[in-house]
């Protein structure tokens, strides 16, 4: 049996009351299972992937020469940035002066502000997320909400105080959701984090994982 | 471009990116920096994203050929490998169930999203050609030509 091509499904995706493979698609079953991750995919993408892209897509393309010029007052500015960075805040959530430490920080129509252990959060609202390692370590922020669902965020090496580049988009169903940052083989994080599943909303930090870690938990409000 | 009509064409055809990304270099992190970096390309062309017709084909020969590119550049850059992809099981002449990166690598980017696009995708002849833009002729002259040098390669890579 032939099945549609994942750009076929694309097709369908965007219009499936014209999709000239919809009659396949219900009786197939395999080809169901294909649209529904698609549709996970989708999902994630919209969640995770867009707020945490969206300003480097806005960013405008440098041209050769207009880079040239701005060359030295980049620099400067570089400069003055790297010398008017303020260390970390006294809201550190997690193990503050540990080995690891997290903070989420909502944005909010009042402005972006850090959020407290158990702290309501819109359901809606994007959060961004800084760390603070004081080894190298190749770091891991996954969440787990009320059904127990895993979503990876992040996994990258960091060292000293970071912002975690973009950031993501809550996904507006009320409820717990944890946020947990781990220090160790991103594989193994996840593993971990999936055999626990929902349990970890009341757990600070993975039992079985001797690395760094640290979690914040949030309720999102309708 | 206003920052909102690409906010929203991001929106609009992102997810189509971020799939195709995903489907070929079967890594979030890797498939989220070249979803943007795929997206990126694509506004160069923004009256194609325009045209919903037009659009489809266009992200994915782009994002194919982005992500093609970063398969093999994170092999010279010597990077971790990226897992090697699966073979369609509608494409048996293949000698393997897996297309393995060392194979692909071998190939120039045309090749490869051809040979991706029959062998792991499973499309058809014809709906390759209309996605990358090329004759139906060229896709099966340069897959032809693939399949034998894949073979003889993994023929000797056995012996």
């Amino acid at each position: 049996m032939n099945h549609p091509s994942d750009l076929k499904l694309e097709r369908h995706l965007l219009a499936p009351e014209r999709s000239p493979v919809a009659a396949h698609i219900g009786e197939c079953e395999r080809c169901r299972e294909r649209v529904s991750e698609m549709r996970r995919q989708g999902d994630d993408f919209r969640r995770f992937v867009y707020p945490a892209t969206l300003d480097a897509v806005l960013r405008p393309r440098w041209r050769p020469f207009r880079a040239l010029w701005l060359l030295a007052p980049a620099a400067g500015l570089a400069t003055v940035l790297l010398i008017a960075r303020t260390g970390p805040t006294s809201d550190y959530v997690g193990t503050k002066g540990g080995p690891l430490s997290l903070t989420a920080y909502a944005a909010l129509p009042s402005g972006a502000r850090p959020v407290n252990d158990g702290e309501q959060v819109p359901a809606s609202a994007s959060l961004r997320f800084r760390v603070r390692a004081d080894r190298t370590c190749t770091l891991t922020l996954f969440s787990v909400d009320g059904d127990g669902q895993i979503s990876k965020l992040y996994s990258r090496e960091v060292h000293g105080d970071v912002t975690l580049p973009g950031g993501v988009q809550l996904d507006g169903k009320p409820g717990p959701e944890r946020f947990f940052a781990v220090c160790g083989d991103p594989d193994s994080v996840e593993q971990t984090a999936r055999k626990i599943g929902a349990r970890a909303l009341d757990l600070r930090s993975l039992p079985e994982f001797k690395g760094a870690q640290a979690s914040v938990r949030i309720e999102k409000s309708p | 471009m206003a920052r909102a009509d690409i906010a929203e064409l991001y929106r609009t055809w992102g997810p189509a990116v971020y799939r195709r990304c995903l489907r070929l270099l079967r890594d979030t992190e890797a498939a989220r920096d070249a979803t943007q970096e795929v997206f990126r390309k694509a506004l160069s062309s923004p009256e194609k994203l325009d045209d919903p017709d037009l659009a489809l084909p266009f992200i994915y020969r782009v994002a194919t050929n982005h992500c093609l590119n970063e398969r093999r550049n994170a092999g010279r850059r010597g990077e971790m490998e990226l897992d090697d992809l699966d073979v369609a099981s509608e494409h048996p002449q293949f000698p393997q169930r897996r297309l393995v990166q060392r194979v692909l690598s071998r190939f120039d980017v045309k090749t490869q999203s051809i040979a991706v696009g029959v062998l792991v995708d499973g499309m058809e002849h014809e709906e390759v050609a209309n996605a990358l833009g090329i004759s139906r002729k060229t896709v099966s002259r340069k897959l032809a030509r693939f399949l034998d040098h894949a073979r003889k390669y993994l023929e000797r890579s056995a012996a």
